[in-house]
């Protein structure tokens, strides 16, 4: 009967969807990569003629209508300049974003140029969904002539360059400048010792204020540079480092602070929801390093502030083994782009050209192109300046980036804080945690790709 | 006469059988398929076999956590958010004044459904400086500070006052079961004096019944899916207190590439959630009065 | 008077204001979103306790309304009532059809496919998004509200369900005596049920509605462009949290979105209280 067809139909189609709707390798030849039917229909990927109008999609995160916003701006320019090109910008929030390009991969749908930031560029370069840009770089259509490859080496993986770094961050230890002074503590200097800190933050406390927060991975891992040692192991199997006494001294000079309550309670930080909702923001602490901010975010708490930020190096980082500067994120080209050459076009633009620069204003990264900064000079605010300058320390005390985070750091970043929680809800110690820990992080990390 | 029945009987269920084929069963299948293999979404799936049903019941202690959580919402939400739809129903289907208010209020909250502004708003009650604690400090002098949500011991607790609050669509519901019972039931039953736990037993909960069945099965599915609350409020903490089963699923799926052990897991609940169900829809019989007098 | 509360104006007023009470304690969350609407930006999480904000501001609603994108929020409302409406229509239509099929015709494999269709509600729709995803990628319905709504028509087993328990409460002589008068199954669902589903029906567009009003990862899955977006994705993505969130227009827009989905309710909740009630059949 036609339950019996249906079922057999329904089973051949997914049979077939799946085949050939899964794996990134060289298209079915299906879908286009602009399902708006925008005109364009060649099939190859030679440079089509200037005259046909070519519409490409970019996918981006970040929904307030500033984020937007400056994209739409940068997008408008770029058409100006290149009126047979369209570009139709889809924006979804941060935290469902990848969500969304699985999705897409997984149906052989990923926009022409996908943005995409540190964490994830090496999972979706090994599977083979991106275009290595190198051609581009030759053909000097994407030109990195003059700059550092400090800034752009970050998006190479395995030889290939995978995609163009937008502009650079840095991790950061806000501080409150007023509040330090009315208590007595000096600025940060960059030799800013981990002794400081706790004396400082005990300072705060005795004025009835919070030091800082508990710290976060992102704290660790720069913790981890300092002594030497790394978050992950080179070829990304393993964890980077074999003491676990540095796991558990970090946790023993928290659960100290803890004890002497010169950090929040955790119960607190467990609940914020939100950059402009930590202690720091709100004005209750001195020092915002534990949750892991990044130099870009400053504009947030110049805001909830009401005044100007202080920008620090993590404590300890004197001797420049543990800070770095990080791509804030990359633009790719997906593989099965139909138009790679006005994708790079575009990538390259938004990157490297003052105009592009100009209406970003530094929002998502600092640029690195020296023209570019040089041409933003009179249009640069006060936050923007102190973040150029900030950027200009670090890399004065700042060693290589370590290796972008192997296909299992989401899975291992839920498990740190795990971990991390019960450590400081007495669960278990900080011994028993780091020991835990490697067995939790390494059967991750150990899986076959 | 039989086989023209059957035929109405496939025409009249036609719409849902042919959109369970379209796009219900297919999916299906293919995830049953994936359950055996491993799959990263951004690559093709690989066959493994019991591989992730291996490492699911023997390896992952966060496993266990996820059901874990899962149970004891189930156990304790379900009932407790019943019991107050019930009760709340039976009030609100006699002669109060307002009764239209109170009715869109009780129903207002689940209205808001699993929005980040939920999140938010709990926190503002069950928070650090929530208003729970600031009731506590000025009604009973109590000092100490208590995060109810992010403290291991309170946090379920906070997640199933959560669901408890939102019973407004079980209410709406029994109200809507209540109504069809004819009041001259009840009349009847005063003229013979009864009293009021009496006509409950006997004439309320005996013609409820289908509804409460269905309830009682909604219930359940629907704890044992319970999402969205784990998510926004708690995002499964601390340390997996309040990691339900399919946030684990969506964490697995979708953060960390596993879909294959992703829709192993979802399978295992499957099979987990029809073996409750089951034992509800047996035990039926003895409890559960149609009108129509079948099944 | 159903449900047997015995009349005494002492008892009655008791029942009156703690009724009251609860109301309040049950809407306190709601209240606490609405006046943080009204609130200046970082007085929402310092002042979190005042219930009354100390500078009142409609600063938020008219910062929300302008949307994002170029589309203002008016745009999202509109694209959530097509969706909404449509959809709310062709789940009561096939819901309705299909329970019937099921409670009042017993044809073979009627319990295989009851069976099946409860399955359907046990397995998480997380793991069935990839594959629904390739399906209508493949059929070209993606970037169109056309999965949002097209499904709908074609029941849902929860509806179902709760059609059938409905209609298993109403006694069988009902069809007894339409079948005597002449009529076929289509006779007795349409003449004879159909008034007394009311309630029921009723309860599922309500349900319906506010479900498909505040569904956001169907729009996130399958719409792509700004100007098709639905009111829960708007919310979704004004509240994401990437660059700072302005959590005043988050909550205004929250109220705006709970707005409509209120009126419904209200507008159609007497309808299930007068719904007929089966009063004068033998029973």
């Amino acid at each position: 009967m036609r339950k019996k067809t249906s079922l057999l139909g329904s089973a051949l189609l997914a049979t077939s969807v799946l085949i050939s709707g899964c794996g990134g390798s060289a298209g079915s030849g299906d879908s286009s990569a602009a399902p708006s039917g925008g005109a364009s229909s060649s099939a190859s990927a030679a440079p089509s003629d200037p005259g046909e109008k070519i519409t490409l999609r970019l996918t981006i995160w970040g929904s307030s209508p500033m984020t937007i916003g400056k994209n739409d701006a940068v997008i408008k320019k770029f058409e100006e300049l290149h009126p047979n090109i369209k570009i139709e910008s889809e924006n979804y929030a941060g935290d469902v974003y990848f969500d969304k390009l699985s999705v897409m991969a997984a149906s052989n749908n990923l926009p022409d140029i996908i943005r995409i930031d540190y964490g994830n560029i090496q999972n979706y370069a090994s599977k083979n969904l991106l275009l290595p840009l190198d051609p581009f770089v030759e053909d000097k259509t994407i030109n990195l002539d003059g700059i550092d490859p400090v800034h752009t080496e970050g998006g190479r993986i395995d030889g290939d360059l995978y995609g163009l770094n937008i502009g650079n961050n840095a991790p950061v230890m806000f501080y409150n400048p007023k509040m330090l002074e009315e208590a007595g503590i000096a600025a940060p200097t960059p030799d800013y010792t981990w002794e400081q800190y706790e004396k400082d933050m005990e300072t705060l406390q005795g004025k009835g204020l919070l030091g800082d927060t508990h710290m976060g991975m992102q704290v660790f891992a720069v913790w981890l540079r300092q002594q030497g040692a790394k978050l992950y192991g080179e070829a990304g199997d393993k964890l980077g480092y074999e003491d676990d006494k540095l796991f558990s001294d970090f946790f023993d000079i928290q659960l100290r602070w803890q004890k002497k309550g010169i950090i929040s309670p955790l119960g607190t930080e467990l609940e914020i929801k939100g950059l402009e909702d930590g202690p720091f923001a709100k004005g209750q602490a001195g020092f915002g390093a534990g949750l892991g901010y990044w130099s870009n975010q400053a504009d947030v708490f110049v805001e909830a502030l009401g005044g100007p930020v202080g920008y620090a190096l993590y404590p300890g980082s004197g001797d420049g083994k543990g800070m770095y500067i990080k791509p804030s994120f990359f633009h790719s080209i997906a593989k099965n782009s139909k138009h790679p050459k006005e994708a790079a076009q575009f990538i390259e633009f938004y990157t490297n050209s003052l105009e592009a620069g100009r209406e970003l204003n530094g929002y998502f990264g600092i640029p690195y192109k020296q023209e570019v900064i040089d041409g933003m000079q009179d249009i640069l605010t006060d936050t923007q300046k102190s973040i150029i300058a900030y950027l200009e320390t670090v890399r004065q005390h700042s060693s290589k980036i370590d290796n972008p985070e192997p296909a299992g750091h989401s899975e291992i970043q839920k498990l740190f804080k795990n971990v991390s929680d019960e450590i400081f809800f007495e669960k278990i110690t900080p011994a028993d945690g780091a020991a835990k820990f490697r067995e939790l992080a390494n059967a991750v990390l150990g899986k076959p790709k | 006469m039989r086989k023209y029945e059957t035929l109405q009987g496939y025409l009249y269920i036609s719409p849902w059988l042919i959109g369970f084929a379209l796009f219900t069963m297919a999916p299906m299948f293919v995830s049953l398929y994936l359950a055996f293999t491993r799959y990263d979404i951004l690559s093709s799936p690989q066959w493994i076999g019991f591989g992730n049903f291996k490492t699911m019941f023997t390896a992952d202690e966060r496993y266990w956590s996820a059901w874990k959580a899962t149970l004891t919402f189930v156990f304790v939400a379900i009932p407790l958010r019943l019991a107050f739809a019930l009760a709340v129903a039976m009030l609100l289907n006699t002669k109060l004044k307002l009764l239209g208010l109170f009715r869109a209020t009780f129903y207002l909250p689940t209205l808001i459904g699993g929005s980040v502004a939920v999140a938010i708003m709990w926190r503002q009650l069950f928070g650090t400086n929530g208003a729970l604690n600031s009731v506590l400090a000025a009604m009973f002098g109590v000092t100490e500070k208590v995060s109810w949500i992010t403290q291991p011991s309170t946090a379920m607790w906070t997640l199933i006052l959560l669901a408890v609050w939102q019973f407004g669509s079980a209410m709406l519901i029994f109200l809507a079961g209540l109504k069809q019972i004819p009041a001259s039931l009840y009349e009847a039953a005063d003229i013979d004096g009864a009293g009021r736990w009496h006509k409950f037993r006997k004439i309320t909960l005996p013609l409820l019944s289908p509804v409460l069945f269905f309830n009682l099965i909604m219930g359940i599915i629907n704890g044992f899916k319970v999402f969205t609350e784990g998510l926004i409020v708690t995002n499964g903490g601390p340390f997996d207190k309040t990691l339900f089963y399919v946030l684990y699923v969506y964490e697995k799926s979708f953060r960390y590439y596993e879909m294959g052990y992703g829709s192993a897991m979802a399978w295992v609940l499957l099979l987990t959630t029809a073996a409750f169900t089951l034992i509800v829809f047996a035990t039926s019989r003895s409890w559960v009065f149609y009108e129509s007098g079948r099944r | 008077m159903a449900g047997g509360l015995k009349p005494g104006t002492l008892r009655s007023v008791g029942l009156h204001l703690f009724m009251l009470a609860f109301a309040c304690l049950m809407i306190y969350p709601v209240l606490w979103m609405l006046s943080s609407s009204l609130k200046e930006g970082n007085e929402i999480f310092v002042n979190a306790h005042k219930l009354i904000p100390s500078v009142w501001t409609f600063e938020n609603y008219a910062e929300g309304f302008k949307g994002y994108s170029g589309q203002s929020f008016a745009v999202f409302l509109k694209n959530s009532t097509i969706v909404t409406a449509l959809s709310v229509l062709g789940t009561v239509l096939s819901c309705t059809v299909v329970a019937y099929g099921f409670a009042r015709i017993g044809f073979k494999g009627a319990a295989f496919f009851f069976a099946c269709m409860m399955m359907t509600m046990m397995l998480p729709a997380e793991v069935l998004t990839i594959p629904q995803y390739i399906f209508f990628h493949k059929i070209g319905w993606v970037n169109t509200f056309a999965p949002l709504i097209i499904p709908s028509f074609f029941g849902t087993a929860f509806f179902v369900f709760l059609i059938v328990q409905f209609i298993r409460g109403l006694p069988v002589e009902l069809d007894e005596s339409a079948r005597v008068d002449g009529c076929g199954h289509g006779g007795i669902l349409f003449r004879i049920m159909l008034p007394l589903l009311v309630p029921a029906i009723i309860t599922v567009s309500i349900f319906k509605f506010y479900w498909t009003w505040d569904d956001f990862f169907s729009p996130l899955l399958y719409l792509t462009k700004p100007e098709m977006a639905t009111v829960a994705l708007a919310l979704k993505n004004m509240s994401d949290n990437s660059f700072g969130t302005s959590w005043g227009t988050v909550f205004a827009m929250s109220i705006v979105s709970l707005a409509p989905v209120f009126v419904v309710f209200v507008a159609l909740q007497k309808y299930i209280v007068e719904g007929i009630s089966t009063t004068g059949m033998k029973g």
